[in-house]
């Protein structure tokens, strides 16, 4: 099987996510149409239900890198968030993060965020003390 | 061979599949092998009473409780959907005792697995009324220049299908379990949504079945392999001395005789497609008499159902595919790959002077004899006309399974805004306020445009709608009952 | 099926024996079925004298699939996108098996030479070029100059 080259696979999940294909828990899309390079994007989660989180939508941003997919993407939080995972300062999440850590190259922006979001839902996690909602790093 | 119910069971065909240890013997490994292809009946019974297990133990994987009725049927049918795809991807496996004219029934292996949707059945069918080419193990090139003995060594070096890819990366992280086993169910994470552990159970299936299939195939390559060494052991007896006997186990071989070798890839072409050379005659598009390799043909077919590709007007704004009526979606017949005709359809002139394999001479006792014809004429050569449609005889089911996926979903839609506005008569979209990549559900769906209609109007509308689809996805369920149809 | 296809092995020593004028096509070392590609603007149209890179992956279902293309250098035109992408007919609905990359980059080369706005892929650009074509062929120009620039031999 031969690797799809970056731009290629970019273009093909910003497809995925203009048209929504993907889940509804999560969205994510180009910051700047008009960058060739397709370098920086948004992305949203969807709180998960049953925790502190439901209700809540969490903005970020991510940015692949001239290697990616071959090397994971870069993300941050902009809403602030309370997670073990995501540094308290900055909102960066941690590169030790599993997804992060193991990544492979068929794991997508929507794979990271699908993960993000249980990572939020574990029993450990779903009850911790979130700040006021609207607030960004 | 025919399409024995049997067949569906996944276990035991895996299990067939393997080659027991002790038969590998190379004294007894002929004997039993041939005992195999002759006497099916014994096969088929055994085959029988594991399917009977199977569907027992697929019963204990399901709820007794029975209360939940429809949900029991759906289990029934994902289970028969994935028995059907198992059928099917052993029905690809390229066998070599199947053979016509020097050819097979399944595919080398240029397109990848996934895109082998065509029907299995029909396809070997009209391969063996001699209707289309069969499949040939093509040369990746040809020399002119090659002696008899060259080509015929290059021949007998061909593979009986291409080598595999065994890591896709799209399977890396799946886990397969015990193969042998026809359940899996220890291997999906049971803290997982219900939804994400079907997504799960789908994935691991597709995982296993890919690597059943290699097993499978490289099952019988070994198999192509012994026999091979057979007929070569066989040949050098022969030559010291002429036994009657191993002439007589030569027979079962289903392998070429060098005479054939020769006669096929001496005459042949290369695909305008692939590139790839393969033995002639050809199929010719009906339109423009352009040849194309059968496993280029079964690769060329309809387009997915989708909505009508208009010229629009670009100071309109673009209609959403959402606000579309689903019986506007269409599937065109494909066109003719060459000159763009429509309804692409194609021609197959068998060979008269090589019919070996099935329905002709086997091909271990094929001898060429130049310029004559060696079966008497009967007629005009029968000439078929084979479209794309002919060999995925369920493109209009497809067709209909989107249209009403389409009129669900657009139902659904509905439901969710008037939902939403029995609570918030002043109802917008609920998140219309974060930036622009949000999971906003477009709020321009038909409802919101069409003069208002009351409340009880629409209920009974989505009331009505509801039982017009679960009676057609009935009617649906029905009509592929019969479609196994052995030939 | 594992190792690359003879199709694409044919095509790409066809591609550097036998070139197309006007257009490069060279496989990457590192993935032999992704081409950096280069196409000359066409003479007497609004891209003349730019060269324009553009990249193209052939997937793993080519030749049944079309070639994926895009263009790298910003390029105002109503069917090219600003991220390079190209609405063609011949990459989607009527891409033909028996179709090659040379004959894709020769129809992209065209595609060049007389744009249809009446199917857009940049709506505004589209609205422009309808609206007033003269003023769009000059903004044309200017970007072909601005960014196409043929690079000093």
């Amino acid at each position: 099987m031969s690797k799809v080259p970056r731009n290629f696979r970019l273009l093909e999940e910003l497809e995925k996510g203009e048209k929504g294909f993907g889940p509804e828990s999560c969205s994510y899309g180009l910051a700047d149409s008009d960058d060739i390079t397709m370098t920086k994007w948004n992305g949203t989660i969807l709180g998960p239900p049953h925790s502190n989180h439901e209700n809540r939508i969490y903005s970020l941003s991510i940015e692949c890198g001239p290697n990616y997919p071959d090397s994971p993407p870069k993300v941050t939080f902009i809403s602030k968030i309370n997670l073990p995972c995501v540094n308290p300062t900055t909102g960066e999440v941690q590169t030790d993060f599993h997804t992060l850590r193991g990544w492979k190259r068929a794991y997508t922006m929507e794979t990271l965020l699908l993960d993000l979001r249980k990572e939020m839902a574990t029993p450990a996690n779903k009850k911790l003390r979130q700040p006021k909602e609207g607030e960004t790093f | 061979m025919g399409n024995v119910p049997g067949k569906m069971d996944q276990e035991d065909g895996f299990n067939d599949a393997r080659p027991d240890s002790s038969y590998n013997t190379a004294s007894s490994s002929t004997t039993v092998k041939q005992y195999d292809d002759d006497i099916p009946s014994r096969v088929r019974a055994r085959r029988t009473s594991s399917l009977v297990n199977s569907i027992l133990n697929g019963n204990n994987t399901r709820t007794r409780a029975g209360s939940n009725l429809s949900s029991t049927n759906r289990r029934k049918t994902s289970r028969e959907k994935e028995l059907a795809k198992e059928a099917h991807a052993k029905q690809l496996i390229v066998r070599c005792s199947e053979t016509v004219d020097g050819g097979f029934l399944a595919p080398f292996g240029c397109y990848s697995f996934e895109k082998l949707d065509y029907d299995a059945t029909v396809v070997k069918n009209l391969i063996i009324k001699r209707m289309i080419a069969p499949f040939y193990t093509p040369l990746q090139d040809f020399d002119e220049s090659w002696t008899r003995d060259e080509l015929i060594k290059i021949v007998d070096g061909l593979p009986l299908h291409d080598t595999f890819d065994e890591n896709l990366e799209e399977f890396e992280d799946v886990p397969i379990g015990n193969l042998r086993k026809p359940t899996f169910n220890e291997l999906i994470d049971k803290s997982l949504s219900k939804k994400e552990q079907r997504r799960m159970h789908a994935r691991i299936f597709r995982a296993r079945l890919y690597k059943k299939r290699i097993i499978w195939q490289e099952n019988e390559s070994e198999t192509f392999l012994e026999r091979k060494l057979d007929m070569k052991r066989i040949d050098s007896k022969l030559r010291n001395a002429s036994d009657n006997r191993s002439n007589q186990t030569k027979k079962n071989h289903h392998l070429p005789s060098d005479d054939l070798k020769y006669v096929l890839y001496k005459n042949g072409s290369e695909c305008p497609i692939c590139f790839l050379y393969f033995p002639g005659p050809f199929n010719h598009s009906k339109c423009c008499q352009q040849p194309i390799c059968t496993e280029c043909f079964v690769q060329i077919k309809r387009a997915d159902p989708h909505f009508p590709h208009d010229e629009v007007d670009p100071t309109e704004p673009p209609t959403n595919d959402d606000e579309k009526d689903p019986n506007l979606l269409t599937s065109e017949p494909a066109n003719c790959p060459y000159c763009a005709t429509a309804n692409f359809s194609i021609t197959y002139q068998p060979p008269t002077d090589r019919e070996t394999g099935i329905g002709g001479m086997p091909p271990e006792s094929y001898v060429y004899r130049n310029g004559a014809i060696s079966k008497p004429d009967d007629g005009k050569p029968h000439v078929s006309v084979i479209t794309s449609d002919t060999i995925r005889p369920d493109w209009e089911t497809k067709l209909n399974k989107e249209r009403s996926r389409l009129m669900r979903r657009s139902a659904n839609a509905t439901a969710i805004h008037i939902s939403n506005r029995l609570i918030d008569p002043n109802h917008s979209t609920r998140r219309s306020t974060s930036h622009s990549s949000t999971p906003v559900q477009d709020e321009s769906t038909s409802a919101s445009r069409s003069p208002e209609p009351t409340i009880n109007e629409i209920e009974d509308q989505m009331v009505r709608e509801a039982i017009r689809l679960s009676l057609e996805d009935q009617e649906n369920r029905r009509k592929p009952k019969n479609k196994n149809t052995s030939f | 099926m594992a190792s690359l296809p003879k199709r694409i092995i044919k095509e790409t020593e066809k591609l550097v024996s036998d070139p197309v004028p006007g257009i490069t096509a060279e496989p990457h070392d590192d993935n032999l079925r992704y081409f950096q590609v280069t196409i000359e603007g066409p003479e007497q149209s609004p891209y003349e004298d730019g060269i324009f890179e553009l990249e193209l992956y052939l997937p793993d279902d080519y030749p049944m699939e079309a070639p994926k293309v895009r263009f790298l250098t910003k390029i105002y035109h109503p069917n090219i996108d600003r991220l390079g992408r190209i609405c063609l007919d011949v990459l989607k609905t009527n891409w033909s098996p028996a179709l090659q990359i040379r004959t894709v980059l020769l129809s992209i080369q065209a595609l060049l030479a007389s744009p249809n706005p009446n199917d857009p892929l940049a709506n505004d650009v589209a609205e422009d070029w309808i609206k007033n074509e003269v003023g769009a062929k000059a903004k044309a120009r200017e970007w072909t100059k601005l960014y196409a620039k043929k690079k000093p031999e």
